[in-house]
């Protein structure tokens, strides 16, 4: 009769940072056997309400209690046989991927080889991978390293897994895979509790719904009485009109960048040809690793290639960022943490960046100048930001991304790509950002973005070139770009 | 700008809230440390606040100090250059070898800087900043390279320069009560400060250390960057030997020795993280002057110098502490 008990009571919980309160007099408790959903916008206190549970995190006011005993520290967590998964995976490159799922064996003094590296592999078939498992954690990519993430939280055979956007880096494929696998792990009298910035996958697998809106309780959402507004306006706290632009058809267009055979310097590639038109959106789609993200890196000359690219008619030969910076051509990158910001340095030298790169590098500093335009680049793209002092670190994912685009289109670029452009970024901020996007293309910038949701690709694109395995299989305009369509040229069919 | 959505701000943050336990560990930054330390030495010892003392100890510490203003530009790249200790020998007995060819003083002293400098661009700049080369490796190699060098040049003599007027001065000289090494010291301060603060290229060094990637997709030159600092490393070093070679009349194979660690003590204790991106001189200069006085204190206190080496140790490993304190608070 587990079914019955109450597993887990948040007892009117806070939690403070410095300057922050992150949780406030939370309540509520969670039934064995069921899969519960944590949602709201970035900031809302999801993730910290995780920490709690995994003794990372102390609470500052009331009780944590799982099977009635308070959980006090990591060890307790262990002991309630909680484990996490998080939206970073956080392996160790240089050790195997049998090492880095199998962490330790306990009760063992001497490691059994053979029963890890069999363990491992049970789990990554499970989770449909087909890897050696003494090859290196670092070789793995991205998406294939939270799968082993998973894998390693499944391994120590939990009784209530966390998952803290543990699917944001996964295909709509593996996420099915993993989602599945949810519903078999709750259906043994366990515990999911699920993050996600994807709402459809909410919807799929969750008995309940906990909306979290700036750092208090909002409600619990049942079936059948939700839907992706309900949530969403639970979220934000009201009703969102239009999340994505119009759209705009570039027939007369001229062409600002056109590609010609195109081949980057492995194994996959192979020649591609495209036109991209002055001030349209064209987006790359494609399962992870079709190579969409090497198109737009090798453009910025950090991927070698050979081929011939021309930028406004004229050939556009490209050494390295520098050189593409200076010819009019920018990336942002999809790890904002590791390749976006500075994140211990101020909101305003990350903004002013990309102006100071303009000028003379032994140039002197216009400091009053400098903050005329910073403070314009937080105006004009409505970064919250308590001053242009504060350290972007402490700014919400979607505040930190529209500095890096506002340094971005400081330079006046011809174009610019994006890659994930809102990876990890809450409802309202994204809709900021695609309205901006759409109007800097409408003032003629030209748009590429490289991004992984299909939501995303539909809702912005003027122009879908599909990849798969480093081949550009078609490009999808107007009426045909939809889910399905993109699904059929991204598995690799003709 | 105009965006349709129905959107308003989240909830505010107030920032007023005092934090206490933020406001006492304010004072224990290195600045209040090195007050803290100076009444110590001064209540032991009162000549320790006579204007000569103080004359003597900052020109004993000028070429240290003078290390540390470029070691921290490195450091701030995430970076170290452990080689900064021979090549203040090299510039020396390079300095004593072209004055004693007959060279006339000034162009012997430009020539040594240039020549250094132009040692630390081409092989430690280039080597790390283009090539990629791990720092520690290629600066551990020009310690030893540059260091080799010397013995070799000299045959492990030391040189003299007594009959050098203008380096003597360099080392020795006054202009009204202050001495020219002060001077110096100042100048270089000044400059770095101005550097790291107001030009692009000195805030630039906070970028690439913070983040080299961002730097590299902000369009920022990551290759130039990180080989001008390695330069600058150099040229400081050169100018540092140059004054000690007149300071003490003379130029030893084995001046300098080690001192790349005590550079990087100050360095370290004024603040300025190893990780890269955090810090700047001015911790630097407060760094360099808690070391000198702490030296200074305990010969003063007639401390024997092995002593002065356990106590020190002692000392810069609790200051270190204190500063580690304060920065995982701030």
């Amino acid at each position: 009769m587990k079914n019955s008990e109450t597993a887990i009571e948040f007892n009117q919980i806070s939690k403070f940072y410095p300057g922050v309160k992150a949780l406030s007099n939370i309540k509520f408790s969670i039934q064995w056997g069921t899969i519960v959903g944590l949602a709201g916008e970035n900031g809302s206190g999801k993730s910290t309400l995780l920490k709690l549970l995994t003794g990372i995190e102390k609470a500052d006011e009331g009780e944590v209690k799982v099977r009635n005993k308070p959980i006090h520290s990591i060890k307790d967590s262990i002991q309630q046989k909680i484990s996490m998964v998080t939206q970073e995976p956080s392996l160790v490159d240089e050790l195997s991927i049998a090492e880095n799922v199998i962490v330790n064996q306990p009760g063992k003094w001497i490691l059994n080889w053979k029963e890890k590296e069999q363990k491992t592999d049970y789990y990554l078939q499970k989770l449909g991978l087909n890897l050696n498992v003494k090859s290196k954690a670092g070789s793995l990519s991205p998406d294939q390293q939270q799968l082993v993430s998973i894998a390693r939280a499944l391994s120590t055979e939990p009784d209530i897994l966390l998952l803290d956007e543990a699917t944001s880096s996964l295909t709509d494929d593996q996420t099915e895979l993993v989602l599945n696998l949810l519903k078999e792990f709750k259906g043994n009298n366990k515990i999911v509790i699920f993050i996600s910035h994807k709402l459809k996958e909410y919807l799929k697998i969750c008995d309940e719904i906990i909306v979290l809106r700036d750092s208090d309780y909002i409600c619990k959402l049942v079936p059948p009485d939700w839907t992706e507004e309900i949530v969403i306006s639970s979220m934000v706290g009201r009703e969102l009109t239009n999340l994505y632009p119009m759209k705009r058809t570039m027939k007369d267009s001229e062409k600002m960048l056109s590609i010609e055979n195109l081949k980057m310097n492995n194994s996959i590639s192979k020649p591609l040809n495209v036109d991209i038109k002055t001030g349209e959106i064209f987006v790359f789609s494609g399962l992870v690793g079709c190579g969409r993200s090497e198109i737009l890196r090798a453009l910025i000359g950090e991927v070698d290639f050979v081929g011939d690219i021309q930028l406004a008619g004229k050939p556009y030969p490209v050494k390295n960022t520098v050189d593409a910076f200076k010819k009019g051509i920018t990336l942002i990158p999809a790890e904002r943490k590791s390749e976006g910001i500075v994140g211990h340095l101020s909101v305003y030298e990350n903004a002013i960046l990309g102006i100071r790169s303009k000028k003379s590098l032994f140039g002197l500093i216009k400091r009053k100048d400098e903050l005329k335009i910073v403070h314009k680049i937080i105006e004009d793209l409505g970064v919250k930001t308590a001053s242009v002092h504060t350290p972007i670190e402490n700014l919400s994912g979607g505040n930190q991304q529209k500095v890096i685009l506002g340094k971005a289109i400081s330079i006046g670029p011809k174009v610019l790509l994006l890659d994930e452009p809102t990876r990890g970024i809450d409802v309202g901020a994204k809709a900021e950002i695609y309205h901006l996007l759409r109007k800097l293309s409408e003032e003629g910038l030209t748009v590429i973005i490289s991004s992984s949701d299909l939501q995303e690709v539909i809702g912005v694109a003027d122009r879908v070139g599909v990849m798969f395995r480093g081949e550009l299989k078609t490009i999808l305009t107007e009426k045909d770009v939809t889910e399905e369509n993109i699904m059929y040229y991204a598995t690799g069919n003709d | 700008m105009q965006i349709e959505t129905t959107l308003k701000p989240t909830k505010e943050i107030n920032p007023k809230k005092i934090n206490y336990k933020q406001l006492l560990l304010k004072f224990v930054g290195i600045g209040p440390l090195l007050i803290l330390l100076c009444i110590v030495v001064s209540i032991i010892n009162p000549a320790f606040l006579t204007m000569q003392n103080w004359i003597n100890l900052l020109t004993a510490s000028s070429g240290i100090w003078i290390m540390a203003m470029a070691m921290t530009m490195v450091l701030l790249t995430a970076g170290f250059d452990l080689s900064v200790g021979s090549v203040m020998a090299l510039s020396g007995v390079m300095l004593v070898n072209l004055l004693s060819s007959g060279m006339p003083q000034i162009l012997s002293i430009l020539l040594t800087i240039l020549t250094v400098t132009a040692l630390g661009l081409l092989i430690n700049g280039l080597l790390i900043g283009k090539v990629g080369l791990n720092f520690f490796v290629v600066t551990l190699g020009t310690l030893s390279l540059f260091r080799g060098i010397v013995f070799v040049w000299t045959n492990g003599e030391t040189k003299y320069v007594s009959d050098y007027p203008l380096v003597m001065t360099l080392g020795n000289g006054k202009l009204g009560m202050l001495p020219y090494p002060i001077i110096i010291m100042a100048v270089v301060f000044l400059a770095s400060f101005l550097l790291l603060k107001y030009t692009s290229f000195g805030r630039s060094i906070y970028i690439v250390g913070g983040n080299p990637q961002t730097a590299k997709l902000s369009g920022i030159n990551v290759t130039l960057v990180i080989t001008v600092v390695y330069a600058i490393s150099a040229m400081f070093a050169s100018m540092a030997g140059i004054i000690e070679t007149g300071r003490l009349a003379s130029a030893a194979p084995t001046i300098g020795t080690s001192t790349e660690l005590l550079v990087a003590a100050a360095v370290l204790l004024g603040g300025t993280s190893f990780k890269g991106g955090v810090g700047g001189v001015t911790g630097t200069a407060l760094g360099v002057l808690f070391i000198a006085v702490l030296q200074n204190g305990l010969s003063l206190a007639n401390v024997s110098s092995y002593w002065q080496n356990v106590i020190t140790g002692v000392i810069l490993i609790l200051a270190i502490f204190l500063n580690h304190i304060k920065s995982k608070n701030a």
